[in-house]
């Protein structure tokens, strides 16, 4: 290596924006160790640059990088299998309920997962490939199907998914994020070891150390889901989401951050929160229960109001709440839930909608609901409705 | 630039563009090794666009049957990832862009570039965290997704500007533009007025 190369590099933004230099930041071995300790002491003005760059290069690598190895494998196992058979052209057969067959025949059930029902011409169900699924820090993967999971921590970091153990490697550290993904159409329970109870709604993910800090529980939501968090003045709860951070002793509350959302809100329903920003100078706001805090993406405002807490946790009891809702609103968060396509025509945004809606099995039972108790109507097509004027 | 250690066959170092020859020819180690390697990579990045956890593996799926199917009439590369990465985003995006349910506003691109920086973990732990990561926090959280998901390809996947520029869709010079304007800013930040920020700190709790 030249120490010529970086002679002259005379700000930061010189030595980060150095393919060589990153290169060994992110891959340090003795020789390039070696290299650069020398260059520093051979050229001390420039260690300040060096240490400021080495720390915004570590900053931006991401955390929670676990993938499920053995779906990878699996994977993998029916990706050499296919690439045995013969070529199948895909695109005009699968108009005919003849080809599906064929598929079945064949035992290719992979295939059926890429072109899901919207292409499927087969009578509207409730059936869904998607499956929630753990992921461990290990790498491994608990995969599960109901509609509504439990899940529970151990003492010892063991979990257990609808009542089945699932043992854990025990060497895992303490800092190891284990995720647990929620997709549309399902949701799941979650007690953690401390007692904390957390419920994750449709199309959300959690990620959760195998065992929290000595000084702090930290876990990160996308999505939305409600917490019950164990009251520990030793060791303050803290939600992470992109956008805010809360923090609280021992308190139920609501967050809801779904990326496509323009809204971020959290709805304090017992006990006491702190939240702001998640950035420096974040004024932080305490909530009191009955209290909402919002999080506008667009201007980056933040806001609290008060609020019909019933509105926003109802969703963990099976029924939801709505006041003046917006008709967009509410067929969103259905199509979440249910993981069903649904659109409005035009000219229906005026309309909003008030009341108690059960969450039933079924989605075209709530919709009957809605069509009977309002002024809309919905027609069904292949398993996807459009909401129209009565 | 080397990507694997061991190439246990051959026992010496091989460079992308040798892996990918050999696999063309029909060397299944080759294969093992590229899968092992980058369907992980891929799952990655796919977490990133999305929650949605079938579509990223019936992606990863597609991707390496196409590959092995053709694996013969496939061109050359120095970057397999990239080569990868290439079709897996835009057969990803392709699938999301479909399943745009969940957005009922117009979203062209049918995802948002997310991610969690290990900086979220360094502050939580030392809440007395020093103002230079605090400040260098505030920043990074101001990146758009666009920069986040140029810097990821940069410094995270070390993707060439040419490489970055393709996946992303955008001309060399505008992704070299994008990178440096956001690294400027962080850099930025780690020089603020310190006195001014002792006095105005407000901590959470």
């Amino acid at each position: 290596m030249e120490a010529n190369k970086f002679i002259n590099h005379q700000t930061t933004e010189d030595f980060i924006l150095d393919k060589e230099f990153v290169f060994w930041v992110l891959h340090p071995n003795k020789e390039l160790d070696q290299f650069w300790e020398s260059f520093i002491r051979d050229y001390s003005e420039k260690e300040v640059l060096i240490k400021n760059a080495i720390l915004i290069i570590e900053s931006l690598q991401p955390i929670g990088q676990i993938v499920p190895q053995d779906k990878l494998n699996v994977i993998f196992q029916k990706v050499q299998r296919s690439g045995r058979m013969a070529k199948f052209n895909w695109n005009s057969s699968l108009k005919y309920a003849a080809a599906i067959s064929i598929l079945i025949a064949i035992g290719s059930l992979i295939y059926l997962s890429v072109y899901r029902k919207n292409q499927f011409p087969v009578e509207a169900s409730t059936e869904t490939f998607e499956k929630g699924k753990v992921i461990f820090a290990d790498g491994t993967t608990k995969e599960f199907d109901t509609k509504q999971t439990t899940i529970e921590q151990t003492i010892t970091g063991n979990l257990t998914i609808n009542s089945d153990t699932i043992d854990l490697n025990p060497d895992q550290t303490n800092s190891t994020l284990n995720q647990i993904i929620i997709p549309y159409g399902k949701r799941s329970e979650i007690l953690l070891a401390d007692g904390t109870h957390i419920w994750l709604n449709s199309g959300s993910q959690l990620s959760y150390p195998t065992k929290f800090q000595s000084d702090s529980r930290i876990v990160f939501l996308t999505g939305e889901a409600f917490f019950d968090v164990k009251a520990n003045p030793e060791k303050p709860f803290y939600v992470i989401t992109r956008d805010i951070k809360i923090k609280v002793l021992g308190t139920s509350f609501n967050v809801s951050s779904y990326s496509e959302d323009n809204l971020v809100q959290t709805v304090l329903i017992k006990g006491k929160v702190t939240a702001g920003k998640n950035k420096l100078f974040a004024g932080t706001i305490d909530l009191i229960p009955g209290e909402r805090l919002t999080f506008d993406k667009s201007n980056s405002n933040i806001s609290k109001d008060k609020v019909e807490v019933q509105l926003y946790s109802s969703w963990i009891n099976g029924y939801l709440i709505f006041k003046n809702k917006p008709i967009i609103e509410v067929f969103t968060k259905l199509k979440r839930f249910y993981n069903q396509e649904i659109s409005v025509e035009d000219g229906l945004d005026q309309i909003t909608f008030s009341g108690k809606l059960y969450l039933g099995d079924d989605l075209k039972d709530v919709l009957e609901n809605i069509a009977f108790a309002s002024s809309v109507n919905f027609q069904e097509n292949n398993g996807s409705y459009l909401i129209i004027k009565k | 630039m080397y990507t694997f250690e061991n190439y246990f066959k051959v026992g010496h170092l091989m460079n992308d563009r040798d892996i990918w020859g050999r696999f063309k020819t029909g060397d299944n180690d080759a294969l093992n090794l590229i899968y092992t390697e980058y369907s992980k990579k891929l799952y990655l990045f796919g977490l990133k666009l999305t929650p949605n956890h079938t579509i990223i593996e019936d992606s990863i799926q597609d991707i390496f049957t196409d590959i092995i199917r053709n694996r013969r009439k496939l061109g050359d590369t120095d970057n397999i990832f990239f080569y990868l990465l290439k079709s897996f985003k835009r057969r990803l995006v392709r699938q999301l862009q479909k399943e745009k349910r969940y957005n009922l506003k117009e979203n062209d691109e049918g995802f948002v570039f997310d991610i969690i920086y290990s900086i979220e973990h360094e502050i939580i732990q030392k809440e007395n965290a020093n103002l230079k990561l605090q400040s260098l926090h505030q920043a990074i959280n101001q990146l758009t997704a666009r920069q986040k998901e140029a810097i990821y390809l940069r410094f995270t996947e070390e993707l060439e500007y040419k490489e970055i520029a393709e996946t992303m869709e955008m001309s060399i010079e505008g992704c070299r533009n994008l990178i440096c304007k956001a690294i400027k800013s962080l850099k930025d930040s780690l020089q603020g007025d310190t006195p001014i920020l002792l006095f105005f700190l407000q901590k959470l709790g």
